[in-house]
């Protein structure tokens, strides 16, 4: 008697927490939404503007080099 | 006891979520486009041409390097960030996607480089990365 008087707390204590874990993990779950087209193209002329710009200052350092 | 078992049944619980959670994790959330994993690669790419021309400037005005070792390097070098701006240009461009993966391969197909000339293993390591990710960039495509 004394156990289960002790056990009733204990679940009511943990079901929320196993709730909550398990609501965490079906949000880990699901998929990251898709970028809509717009968003891809703004990310890959952010990307792009970053390696045009690098490869820029790489020409210049190379043509600093005598051509052989 | 009754305790006991109720502190086993929770853990299975406990186990068995995070088990199926992480299992399913892996595979669902790479939802990144084609294009910009490439593009993505081709910023690394630009990043380590840049890192081997300032070391390859650098040997060559210390005088580690021969003349002509630098000058087949700079040549090269060159060649791959203008393979690298080529490649940012096609995944901008309008063509469909499977067009411009073949464009890439064709792109990507030639940049020159060899690391067997180069002696120095900071910049031997810096074009062999490069190569690497043209490769990389090759195999993408090519998927």
């Amino acid at each position: 008697m004394g156990l289960i008087s002790l056990s009733i707390p204990l679940i009511t204590a943990l079901v929320p927490t196993v709730a909550d874990l398990i609501k965490a993990i079906a949000a880990l779950r699901t998929a990251h939404p898709e970028l809509t087209e717009e968003q891809v193209s703004q990310l890959l002329q952010q990307l792009a503007a970053g390696v045009h710009a690098t490869n820029a200052n790489t020409i210049a350092v190379l043509e600093g080099i005598p051509k052989g | 006891m009754k305790l006991n078992r109720l502190a086993v049944i929770t853990l299975a619980l406990i186990l068995a979520a995070v088990l199926s959670g992480c299992a399913a994790k892996g595979p669902t959330l790479d939802t990144t486009p084609p294009q910009v994993r490439i593009m993505q690669m081709d910023r690394a790419v630009a990043d380590a041409i840049n890192v081997a021309a300032k070391l390859t400037a650098q040997l060559s005005a210390d005088g580690k390097l021969s003349p002509t070792v630098a000058g087949k390097l700079r040549t090269a070098l060159i060649i791959s960030a203008k393979t690298s701006d080529a490649i940012a240009d096609e995944l901008q461009s309008d063509h469909p996607w499977p067009q411009q993966r073949s464009n890439i391969a064709v792109i990507v197909a030639n940049t020159g480089l060899d690391a067997a000339q180069v002696t120095d293993p900071a910049l031997r390591a810096q074009v062999l990365a490069i190569i690497q990710t043209f490769e990389q960039i090759l195999t993408a495509v090519r998927q």
